[in-house]
């Protein structure tokens, strides 16, 4: 038991300075299924992202360098912070994703309600800022070479950007990665995850394929109105961030130019860039360096190849995908067209 | 380190209250939604009633100056933060079963506790379990602060807080270690009842229709057959996540109440529960109390089929459920009927 304090204090008792630890995070949001892992891959090679490792990440045997940034493969604080509930509703005809905040915000007794907002939000920082930190504790447990001030943390979140607006809005002093690619192939992506060979149906969270076309037509529906909502959510939370400390960056443009764009990141995160190791880490996690046996259709890393969606969406799907997400897509730059519809 | 931090980590540092003695003042009530928990909420929490929209989420009479006997938090919900659904599934709704064969809720963190690099992973849980206990006492400890800004005449040792957590109950298995030295009320109600109330809510013109918050009545008795076979699942995994929290915490600090006991002697049951929360529990103010809860003193406008309070009649699944929605709710609430005392 500890002697109350005197006076609360939300960061009391860490072993941190908790606004430099804020400012080393560099949080990845967008939508799966767009190439998040790769960048994340990218941004802190040499580790490499393995979820079920001790650390949540390895790196080569005997390496000994600097650790530039340290991975945080899906971390999913957002899915806890506020907590989708499966659907998408519509606010003034704009598709949000329903969160149990969202529900139950004007509730007061609910733990996470406005009323007492300036109560849960200092806490739910600290929560994130604790955990993370222990992150860079054990590394340095680990043996590996963290620099004595703090080092930049990479989280992909992007199953969690659902919550991206209240995530950023915790955390102004970290920096914030729009992850976007054209929606249409994200559909497309996810399709083929959910196929009955899918890797997402192998691991028991796909569909395992569709029974009749309608029933395809509607997953495709639901699909395009999830992606339509996050990107809002993304948006909203991009829009009230700091223009120094956020990104757009579009999958389309790092996979035509990943040196120029994985360069112009670096320097803006403050991680080393010189040209020849930009140029090792991008052909270390270029698509042609992954074994053949592990990309391919029905795999987690499948084609890399932009605009599939013409092929493989059939034109009606292209068409309702045009409706659901035209007016986003548009705004993001990508083309207007359905394709071959 | 810099400036800044502190020569070494504390996750109690820099809180206006005795953390523990706050904790031995929580007491958890879990179990189903469709069990009374309202009802059992108001009763332990007179003469305050719910009132979501208040600032602080009750509201008592005018005037009233009595000293607080233990402070309401009606749909605190930290269960569905603190174990979320995974990918799109509403906390509790799906089901999952263990390498046993026991149905439990498929929450995110069941799922992906081996993934290091997750939030609240297995690997790092000596980390996020200090961190989501001190969150929930600073959220909780705001009640009582505000109480008391409120004008209410609360002692100078931290009063009760009474926590309806039922729709948290998948939760419960999570929660409760987190809170060795509060108490936990395991709230029980024959799940065919639970059913038959949950499918009253959800059928047209019920009360959760109405808000839109259910699949707004069913099309087809193929469809009604098969939410009901689903909310059985789900009953059941709920108990069996607050069966394991029920067993494993201080049997002192924990008590099984069944809503049907409650009903059939509310006075008696209330003042065995105080007794044991200390809470004044002379007759007169149990009968008092009961009286003004009973089902008879809500307006005749305010109960019936359709409605928040429906029937409080113990068995209205025998005439609610029809014979083949009866056999698949057996079918899978059985095992778990049985062990909680309820007859086939």
């Amino acid at each position: 038991m500890t002697e109350p304090a005197r006076t609360y204090s939300a960061i009391a008792g860490l072993p941190f300075d908790d606004e430099e630890l804020e400012s080393k995070l560099v949080w990845i949001f967008g939508s799966p299924r767009t190439g998040s892992t790769w960048l994340l891959e990218m941004l802190c090679h040499p580790l490499a992202p393995r979820r079920d490792e001790p650390l949540g990440f390895t790196w080569p045997d005997g390496w000994e360098g600097q650790v530039p940034a340290v991975a945080v493969d899906e971390f999913l604080i957002s899915a806890h912070l506020a907590p989708y509930q499966g659907r998408v509703i519509d606010i003034f005809e704009t598709p949000f994703p329903a969160t149990l905040n969202g529900l139950f915000q004007r509730r007061s007794s609910y733990a996470f309600s406005t009323e007492f907002a300036d109560v849960w939000r200092p806490e739910a920082r600290r929560l994130t800022l604790v955990r993370l930190y222990a992150v860079i504790e054990r590394a340095r447990r680990a043996g590996l070479d963290v620099t004595p001030e703090l080092p930049v943390v990479v989280i992909k979140e992007v199953n969690g950007s659902h919550a991206a607006d209240l995530i950023m809005s915790l955390f102004p002093r970290s920096k914030m990665i729009f992850l976007l690619r054209d929606g249409r192939d994200i559909v497309d992506s996810l399709l083929d995850a959910n196929s009955p060979d899918g890797w997402l149906t192998r691991t028991g969270l796909g569909r395992g394929g569709f029974e009749t076309d309608a029933e395809r037509f509607e997953w495709v529906r639901d699909t395009c109105r999830n992606w339509t909502a996050r990107v809002n959510v993304c948006s909203k939370a991009y829009k009230s961030h700091d223009p120094e400390l956020r990104r757009r960056v579009r999958y389309e443009d790092l996979l035509a130019d990943t040196p120029a764009q994985l360069t112009e990141l670096a320097s803006w995160i403050g991680l080393p860039g010189d040209e020849s190791r930009i140029d090792a880490v991008v052909e270390a996690h270029s698509f042609d360096a992954v074994p053949d046996k592990r990309k391919g259709k029905g795999k987690r890393r499948r084609a890399a190849t932009p605009g599939q969606w013409r092929e493989s969406l059939t034109p009606d799907e292209q068409r309702l995908a045009m409706e659901i997400m035209g007016e986003r897509l548009t705004e993001l730059g990508y083309a207007a067209d359905s394709g071959g519809a | 380190m810099t400036p800044k931090a502190s020569s070494s980590y504390s996750p109690t540092a820099g809180l206006p209250f005795d953390d523990e003695e706050l904790e031995s003042k929580l007491v958890w009530i879990w179990g189903s939604p469709r069990s009374g928990s309202t009802w059992l909420l108001e009763l332990l929490c007179h003469p305050f009633q719910m009132d979501p929209k208040s600032q602080i989420g009750f509201k008592w009479r005018e005037g009233w100056g009595g000293t607080v006997p233990a402070l309401p938090v009606n749909e605190f919900q930290i269960g569905a933060h603190l174990a979320p659904g995974i990918y799109g599934d509403s906390a509790g709704d799906a089901t999952v079963e263990d390498d046993g064969g026991t149905v439990l809720p498929r929450t995110l963190n069941r799922v992906t506790d081996y993934f290091a690099s997750y939030a609240f992973s297995d690997a790092y849980a000596d980390v996020w379990r200090p961190e989501a206990r001190r969150m929930t006492l600073v959220r909780l400890y705001a009640v009582i602060e505000r109480a008391r800004d409120a004008g209410l005449s609360i002692p100078p040792e931290l009063p009760l807080l009474a926590i309806k957590e039922v729709n948290g109950s998948h939760a419960a298995d999570l929660v409760m270690p987190l809170f060795g030295r509060s108490r936990m009320i395991f709230l029980v109600r024959d799940g065919r009842d639970v059913l038959d109330s949950i499918v009253d809510a959800n059928s047209s013109g019920g009360w959760l229709t109405k808000r839109k918050w259910g699949p707004t009545g069913f099309e087809s008795a193929e469809e009604r057959l098969e939410f009901v076979r689903e909310n059985a699942r789900k009953w059941t995994a709920r108990m069996n996540a607050c069966t394991a929290a029920y067993e494993e915490h201080d049997p002192k600090l924990r008590v099984k109440v069944r809503y049907e006991d409650l009903l059939a002697d509310t006075a008696a049951q209330l003042g065995e529960l105080e007794r044991w929360l200390g809470l004044p529990a002379g007759p007169k103010r149990m009968e008092s109390i009961a009286a003004q809860h009973a089902f008879e003193a809500v307006p005749e406008r305010g109960r019936g089929p359709g409605k928040l309070r429906r029937a409080a009649t113990p068995g209205s699944w025998r005439d609610g459920l029809t014979a083949a929605e009866q056999d698949v709710a057996n079918e899978a609430m059985a095992e778990t009927l049985a062990e909680l005392g309820y007859e086939r």
